[in-house]
């Protein structure tokens, strides 16, 4: 089975893009990336792209390949939701491992936020991951669907609400280092905690803003110019798609898809060096982490107060992660993984971990925790 | 689909929750579907939910997705486990934290099913 390489990567700034709608969005970081990657469109053989809810198109792997000048010989949009761009990765790994395909480009974006209608429209489309007609009609927002988990988290873990503070503050501070995120100004615990209630219990602070942005990443059957590192295993799980649908709130399929990605690639846990975490909210990120293994029930948020993924920890989320980086749709999953590798690849500049970084574990989900990947990294280095 | 979904519908718009059980092996869902999920078995019979459960998780929405609920804001949302078995979204009034016992609000509100506490005694 060939092995297959993120060799490079492109990642625009998040927030507000006025004026670019989602071809010119995912141009940008499609570009990025071939430079990174020192490739021409000419040498790109295969093309993965997410949807875009500010331009709905039947076809637009192909749409996007006429528009961006790519020939390439297999093409496909997938769509699965806040999952797509670890499973878009996934899936040119798997073509890679085919052997019938060298070079993959995978690439998303939008102007989710300055398009049309905008966070209204936004807030109304993503709605419909609910049922049709046992959850929509009764008017919650995805925001109130990670309420409602959020709801039960705290119920079973009393006193947690300042820890998912803390996890807002964390990655805001964070963004504050990285260039192009789409929140940066100063939020304390306070603030955090003052922030108005958007679906209680979630506040503001709680809640991804809706950005602008794209992200690439060319997935090789040869490692880039920048190092070597290999997706070195995958997994997925999908155990129901509609919360109310969900009766095991122990196992949402994080834990299968981690699982299964660690066994691909012959690692463990303790393997890990570097953390990329989907954090749509910050009960998001709190019940991935736990239900993945990185931190114990009902401490996540505890065990981010406490700086185990600072200096000298494990690092998380290093460009500010949805919450504070900024989330434009499939683009927002795919900033993880392409911060992930540049840390792992040693170029992240000022922001650089001081550890070695050579295992890395991204994970996101889709849908209300409906639909999970995790994507296992390795550097050359790396013991397995 | 479409019947099922009606039947659905009908009961919803009374402040109702009809459930499907499968005469075969006992099984019940909320979703409704042309078959058990547990056996296979086509064709479920309907029943009417007594209307008392207990809360699994709540949210208080101050952000609504449309024009209608933007009016109602802030409005409850519940997830209770009927005592029939079947887990169900709807709206909720008064304090139900997960776990509380609650019980459907007679005819509904805003022509849906709505719990409420099960008040003391």
């Amino acid at each position: 089975m060939t092995a297959a390489y993120i060799a490079g990567v492109g990642l625009t700034p998040f927030g507000r893009h006025d004026g670019a709608d989602t071809l010119d969005l995912m141009t940008r970081a499609a570009q990025a990336a071939l430079d990174d990657a020192g490739l021409e469109r000419a040498q790109i053989d295969g093309l993965v792209t997410g949807y875009s809810t500010a331009m709905p198109h039947l076809m637009l792997a192909t749409l996007f390949a006429e528009h961006f000048g790519l020939r390439p010989s297999y093409a496909n949009g997938l769509q699965l939701g806040g999952a797509t761009g670890a499973a878009m990765v996934m899936l040119a790994k798997l073509l890679i491992a085919s052997g019938q395909y060298s070079r993959v480009l995978v690439v998303a974006g939008e102007n989710r936020l300055t398009t049309e209608g905008g966070r209204d429209q936004a807030i109304r489309t993503l709605a419909q991951v609910g049922h049709a007609f046992h959850e929509v009609p009764f008017g919650a927002t995805i925001p109130g669907y990670y309420a409602l988990l959020a709801s039960q988290y705290l119920g079973r873990h009393p006193g947690t609400e300042r820890d998912l503070a803390e996890i807002a503050v964390f990655m805001r501070r964070q963004a504050q280092a990285m260039p192009g995120a789409h929140l940066t100004a100063p939020l304390t615990v306070e603030d955090a905690l003052a922030s108005r209630l958007v679906a209680a219990p979630l506040r503001l602070a709680d809640c991804c803003p809706i950005s602008d942005g794209a992200a690439a990443l060319v997935i090789s059957a040869a490692p880039g110019p920048h190092g070597a590192v290999r997706i070195a295993g995958a997994g997925q799980a999908h155990r129901h798609q509609h919360v109310s649908m969900a009766t095991d709130w122990h196992n949402f399929g994080a834990a299968d898809a981690a699982d299964r990605a660690f066994a691909e690639a012959g690692l463990a846990r303790e393997d890990v060096e570097v953390l990329g975490i989907y954090d749509s909210f910050t009960i998001t990120l709190a019940m991935l982490l736990e239900e993945t293994g990185f931190a114990p029930r009902g401490q996540a948020g505890r065990q981010i107060a406490a700086g185990a993924h600072e200096a000298g920890g494990v690092p998380l989320n290093t460009h500010g992660g949805l919450l504070s980086y900024g989330h434009p749709g499939v683009a927002g999953g795919m900033a993880h993984l392409i911060d992930v590798t540049r840390q792992m690849q040693r170029r992240a500049g000022p922001r650089q971990m001081p550890g070695p970084g050579r295992v890395g574990y991204v994970h996101a989900d889709g849908g209300v925790l409906s639909a999970h990947v995790g994507l296992v990294l390795a550097t050359e280095g790396a013991a397995a | 689909m479409k019947h099922l979904e009606t039947h659905v519908a009908q009961a919803t718009a009374r402040g109702e929750i009809a459930y499907q059980h499968c005469p075969a092996c006992g099984h019940t869902q909320a979703q409704a579907r042309p078959f058990c999920l547990a056996c296979l078995r086509p064709d479920p019979d309907w029943r009417l939910a007594r209307g008392t459960g207990t809360v699994v998780a709540h949210t208080m929405q101050y952000r609504a997705p449309t024009d209608d609920w933007r009016s109602r804001v802030p409005y409850g949302v519940t997830l209770v486990d009927l005592d029939e078995g079947p887990r169900v979204m709807a709206l909720a009034e008064g304090a139900l934290n997960p776990g509380t016992r609650a019980i459907l609000c007679p005819g509904g509100r805003h022509a849906l099913p709505c719990f409420k506490p099960v008040e003391d005694g």
